[in-house]
């Protein structure tokens, strides 16, 4: 996919330790990610990747 | 230094007893990531303009859709890793069933936007990188087949490990390379139906199915890091319920 909207309906895993990801993902290490620690049951979280570099602000 | 990419959104109802609906809306000069119909964070590729580099420090080039359970808390990993997760998995936990950790999917929808202004388009099966600067004035929309013959498969050698290939030396591979499902494709490796569709096809798995000659559990460590489980129901369809236990996958538009 080169833009556009993915949607997910999903139940995560519990669990510390155990991660649950719905991403996006390029061979030049772009990402755009949902993630979810199974120790925070109430908390998705958002991240980005320019070819695998998160930004430093 | 810190991660300055990181958002979180709170307040959710138990993530692992409810279903929620979470969607990534990509846009050349735009991210939005909602959740249950509510936008949650947006970034501006305008944002992320970064001087010193020269460029936009924002995702611009072919993703895949990957739905993944993976071990954070596993003992080696980084130490930031695993506290970051909570601290190491533990294996006797009320949130396994029959035996394993697990998500689980209702439904995955994609929409395609149309390809970029200036795009180079040649052909409309899939996206191939012209230069290994992997940037996005770089891709190429091609007409290449992207089906591997067998997990052994690479993108330079797509028939190998299959029946048909020729390179010497080559055996037919094990059962637990296979592909599950390809058998039915014709000899070109193209899937039936969708040979028009505009974005990069085909799907690779890890699943290994009843007739694999792997036993047990695999907790990591087996060379990429995504061990199959002795069972796993492989179906990623729309409006169908899938268990997930570390699988990949390339959605077909």
């Amino acid at each position: 996919m080169w833009y556009g909207k993915a949607t997910a309906k999903m139940m995560t895993s519990g669990g510390q330790g155990v991660v649950s990801a719905f991403i996006l993902l390029g061979d030049s290490k772009d990402e755009i990610d949902f993630e979810f620690v199974g120790a925070d049951l109430e908390v998705a979280q958002t991240n980005f990747y320019s070819q695998g570099v998160t930004n430093c602000m | 230094m810190t991660d300055d990419n990181g958002g979180n959104a709170t307040g959710i109802s138990d993530t692992s007893k409810n279903y929620h609906t979470y969607e990534i809306d990509w846009n050349p000069d735009s991210i939005t990531w909602s959740i249950d119909g509510k936008e949650v964070r947006s970034k501006t590729r305008a944002e992320t303009w970064n001087a010193t580099a020269n460029r936009f420090d924002f995702p611009q080039t072919p993703s895949r859709v990957q739905l993944s359970l993976w071990p954070a808390g596993k003992p080696g990993n980084g130490e930031g890793t695993i506290s970051w997760s909570g601290g190491e998995i533990q294996w006797n936990s009320p949130f396994m069933q029959n035996g394993y950790y697990f998500a689980a999917f209702a439904s995955v929808d994609i929409e395609c936007y149309d390809p970029p202004q200036g795009a180079n388009k040649q052909g409309d099966s899939s996206y191939i990188y012209t230069d290994s600067a992997l940037t996005n004035n770089t891709v190429e929309i091609s007409d290449k087949d992207t089906v591997l013959k067998s997990l052994e498969g690479t993108g330079v050698d797509m028939d190998k490990g299959s029946d048909t290939s020729t390179a010497s030396g080559s055996a037919k591979t094990s059962a637990a390379a296979q592909i599950p499902g390809l058998s039915g494709v014709g000899a070109d490796g193209q899937r039936g139906g969708n040979a028009a569709s505009s974005g990069g096809t085909g799907a690779t798995g890890t699943a290994a199915g009843p007739e694999s000659t792997q036993t047990g559990f695999s907790q990591g460590g087996s060379g990429t890091g995504s061990g199959a489980p002795p069972q796993l129901e492989k179906s990623l369809q729309t409006s169908f319920l899938a268990v997930v236990v570390g699988i990949f996958a390339l959605i077909v538009l």
